[in-house]
């Protein structure tokens, strides 16, 4: 949750459609308010035995009750106000893998069948609230947890579906990745879509008729004709048992998809395929240990991190949590393996560099862009600069400064236009690129940062350089 | 129908009821699915100002139990009956909703 500093003490815009409390930002402190209209619920759920074991078990995001006069006269209206620890940082749907994706659709089915046994629902299904630590999953709107009444429906089945359910559809049984239009459309993927791309055959599976073809036409169908209203549905209602089996189901289910091969992934042998000799990797290890050891680094970012090699390094030299992008699923899908696997504070994220997500939603400040949570102490491109430049036609000047801006120091590797990867991005294209040269890298670079440190990283003339940016004027 | 009728009655025993008649009637309502399913065929694009939510909740009350399976089956049958020009389907003349 780090934010411009416009929007320092200000209102997080994300939080501004519940009525119940909104999340406010102060001092770099993270507070949210509990209005009168959900203190009794607020209450009754920290009374339960869930609410600290789901807190201790880093399940849900803890909070400390603090004097509302933290925050100004203007949030009067809160009856308490509490204090979250900040994430260290806060990633969106659209830049979650498949596998991501379905973790966090798996760990909201448990959370809520928990939260039902001890007579708490969620009245919501967003799945904006759950949130990475490293791979771990975790809840962080705690004014989501009510009271459950016996007896009542399901408020966020269709949030549900439009946000998990549907997109891990997309991937299992369309082959498609969810992202580009999870980015376009906030909320998901609705059933009248998933509907109309589904492959016949899986509509004949009963899951797929109900939670999709049924639910896509009763929509339709319900204001047709004249019927019911929501009280007359409310008052027939859903039993708890049949509430929670349609919870067991739909998690049986999203258990079982798997991700539809899309297409070959580039990077997930790269480790096997590409030119390094194993000495220069070594080198290349030792020179990103030294930069985040002798930089004291917190927050690292690693730009075109691959399976996560370079992010486990930085973790080992020090570092407290590196966030790494890559655009490809396969690498990514080994990354948050290996964060799963080796309990990293790693967090990989889809991201095509090209293209970076912006800040979106109302107002365009519900969901912040890539810059506008930019919170890297360091930040480490190895192998990456080409990619813009080349493969994406990005002049030179403008890929070093907007990579510059997004951390005060870091470690960009130059491949030169003579190296094998560079070679091959050209093969089937004219060399447009005249001005992609080492001495044009390091002048565009000295504009903008001091470089500290030049060493050569391989025999094809790849240069690892390490920068501080100057202060801003 | 006798049950549906006593079990619209029901309401003030509450949900325990109603799952009585689940675990009696549980085939029912995998016949009155197979309907709705039919019923599916026939349907066509809505236009309006939708609720949201209308579709998830009219399902959860259907997977509730006969009482919900009515609700559907009747939503249905007004949609039908609309179409052919019957029924009592006021919400048509709304201005604001189009119609194909």
């Amino acid at each position: 949750m780090n934010l411009t500093p416009r929007l320092e003490s200000a209102r997080i815009e994300g939080s501004f459609r519940d009525p119940a409390g909104q999340i406010f930002q102060k001092d770099g402190h993270i507070y949210r308010t509990i209005n009168a209209i959900a203190v009794d619920d607020f209450v009754f759920v920290q009374n339960t035995n869930f609410y600290p074991k789901a807190v201790s078990e880093k399940r849900l995001i803890s909070a400390e009750q603090v004097p509302p006069e933290i925050l100004s006269s203007r949030k009067a209206e809160a009856s308490y106000v509490i204090e979250h620890p900040r994430l260290p940082f806060v990633s969106y749907p659209y830049e979650w893998t498949f596998q991501m994706l379905k973790t966090a659709a798996l760990f909201h089915l448990n959370f809520h069948l928990d939260a039902l046994r001890d007579g708490i629902t969620l009245i919501d299904a967003s799945a904006y609230n759950v949130q990475f630590i490293g791979a771990s999953p975790i809840f962080i709107d705690t004014l989501s947890l009510r009271r459950y009444k016996p007896g009542s429906l399901w408020a966020g089945y269709k949030q549900f579906c439009d946000q998990f359910l549907n997109p891990l559809l997309l991937r299992s049984y369309v082959g498609l990745h969810h992202n580009a239009w999870y980015r376009g459309n906030q909320e998901g993927i609705n059933a009248s879509e998933i509907r109309k791309l589904l492959p016949a055959r899986r509509k004949l599976s009963r899951r797929v008729f109900t939670h999709v073809t049924l639910q896509d036409s009763l929509q339709k169908t319900a204001r047709k004709g004249s019927g019911p209203n929501l009280g007359a549905l409310q008052e027939i209602g859903l039993p708890l048992a049949t509430f929670r089996k349609t919870l067991t189901d739909l998690r049986d289910w999203i258990m079982g998809l798997e991700a539809k091969k899309t297409e070959r992934s580039v990077w997930s042998d790269y480790a096997k395929s590409n030119s390094y000799a194993l000495q220069e990797e070594i080198f290349k290890h030792d020179f990103v240990d030294d930069f985040v050891r002798r930089r004291k680094l917190s927050q690292v970012w690693d730009l075109g991190c691959n399976s996560g090699e370079y992010a486990a390094v930085a973790l080992k030299a020090g570092a407290d949590y590196v966030v790494g992008f890559d655009a490809d699923h396969g690498a990514l899908d080994l990354a948050f393996r290996r964060a799963q696997e080796e309990g990293l504070r790693f967090l990989p994220l889809y991201l095509d560099i090209a293209n970076p997500p912006p800040s979106q939603g109302w107002a365009q400040q519900e969901r912040y862009g890539l810059r506008e949570r930019a919170s890297a102490d360091g930040l480490i491109a190895l192998a990456l600069i080409h990619h813009i430049s080349i493969g994406g036609n990005v002049p030179l000047g403008d890929a070093v400064a907007w990579l510059v801006g997004l951390g005060p120091r870091g470690v960009i590797e130059f491949v030169p236009k003579e190296d094998p990867m560079v070679q091959e991005l050209l093969r089937f294209r004219e060399d447009i690129f005249p001005n992609y040269t080492l001495e044009n890298f390091l002048g565009e670079l000295r504009k903008h940062a001091s470089v500290d440190r030049t060493e050569p990283s391989s025999s094809t003339g790849r240069l690892l350089v390490e920068f501080s940016r100057k202060p801003q004027a | 129908m006798h049950s549906l009728r006593m079990h619209y009655d029901s309401f003030e025993t509450g949900w325990i009821w109603r799952e009585c008649i689940v675990k009696r009637f549980g085939p029912g309502i995998a016949t009155l699915a197979g309907i709705a399913f039919l019923v599916v065929s026939w349907e066509q694009p809505a236009y309006a100002y939708l609720d949201p939510g209308a579709g998830s909740l009219l399902l959860q009350v259907l997977m509730g139990g006969l009482a919900g399976a009515a609700v559907v089956v009747k939503v249905y049958w007004n949609s039908l009956m609309a179409r052919f020009g019957r029924g009592d389907d006021t919400r048509r003349a709304d201005p604001g909703e189009s119609d194909t």
